[in-house]
């Protein structure tokens, strides 16, 4: 297991997807597999970013394991509890001038990822995502 | 990110080259928002050179779509890979945008 703690900025993203995209072994990074998972990674690192702590500053901790052929990423923050989860998916059968820009981000990670869980525990929401990379 | 603007007529042609992402979306937002697009009948983005993109540069498709539906214009993708057509199909964007596979 491997982690990082960096401030919950949007500056810091590349950073955050360097680091993930870095455990993988070479051999498993098609192109495809690896926008899905930086696709994932910034939905769920910009949200923390965006509301994890309102107009204050706070850390955000990344936390990636390999086994068994996933890739699991968790991130932590100690913000507002919000499981994000529960937001509405868009409405993408509704015709195009009436569908809401919003919801697009956390949409994408529930399609992309294989898993996707959310728990609240000491003070810190917890967002666990598991990818397939098959076995390398 | 790369952009390049070429305004033939009331056609608009933007290429993007690189990431459109939540860091980069803003900085194509400001380079169109120097373009009246009142008067541009065709907008096309051509994404042969976009290597990623995230909701932030969906979001900016959508927001470039429905402005040029209400004012009777039209917006067209073309040189849209598969990985990133998976995306549109996705979204459901698929079903009302104008795209033209790579």
């Amino acid at each position: 297991m491997k982690q990082l703690t960096v401030n919950a900025d949007v500056q810091n993203l590349s950073k955050v997807l360097e680091f993930i995209i870095g455990n993988l072994h070479k051999d498993s990074k098609n192109e495809k597999l690896q926008h899905d998972i930086e696709l994932v990674c910034e939905e769920i690192f910009v949200n923390i970013c965006n509301y994890a702590y309102g107009d204050k500053t706070g850390m955000a901790k990344i936390e990636t394991d390999i086994s068994d052929g996933k890739l699991t990423i968790i991130f932590r923050d100690n913000g507002i509890p919000f499981n994000p989860l529960t937001r509405q998916n868009p409405d993408i059968s509704l015709p195009p001038e009436e569908r809401s820009i919003g919801g697009l981000g956390i949409y994408l990670v529930k399609n992309l990822a294989n898993e996707v869980s959310y728990r609240y525990d000491e003070n810190t929401n917890i967002l666990m995502v598991i990818k397939k990379i098959g076995n390398i | 990110m790369e952009i390049k603007k070429a305004l033939n007529n009331q056609n608009l042609i933007i290429s993007i080259k690189g990431r459109l992402d939540t860091m980069t979306a803003p900085q194509l937002e400001e380079e169109i928002k120097g373009v009246s697009l009142d008067e541009i009948e065709t907008v096309t983005l051509n994404m042969r050179e976009l290597e990623y993109i995230s909701s932030s540069g969906l979001r900016f498709i959508l927001v470039i779509y429905k402005t040029m539906l209400k004012q009777g214009g039209h917006l067209k993708i073309v040189n849209v890979s598969d990985m990133i057509m998976e995306l549109f199909t996705m979204t459901g964007m698929a079903d009302y945008i104008d795209l033209e596979k790579a």
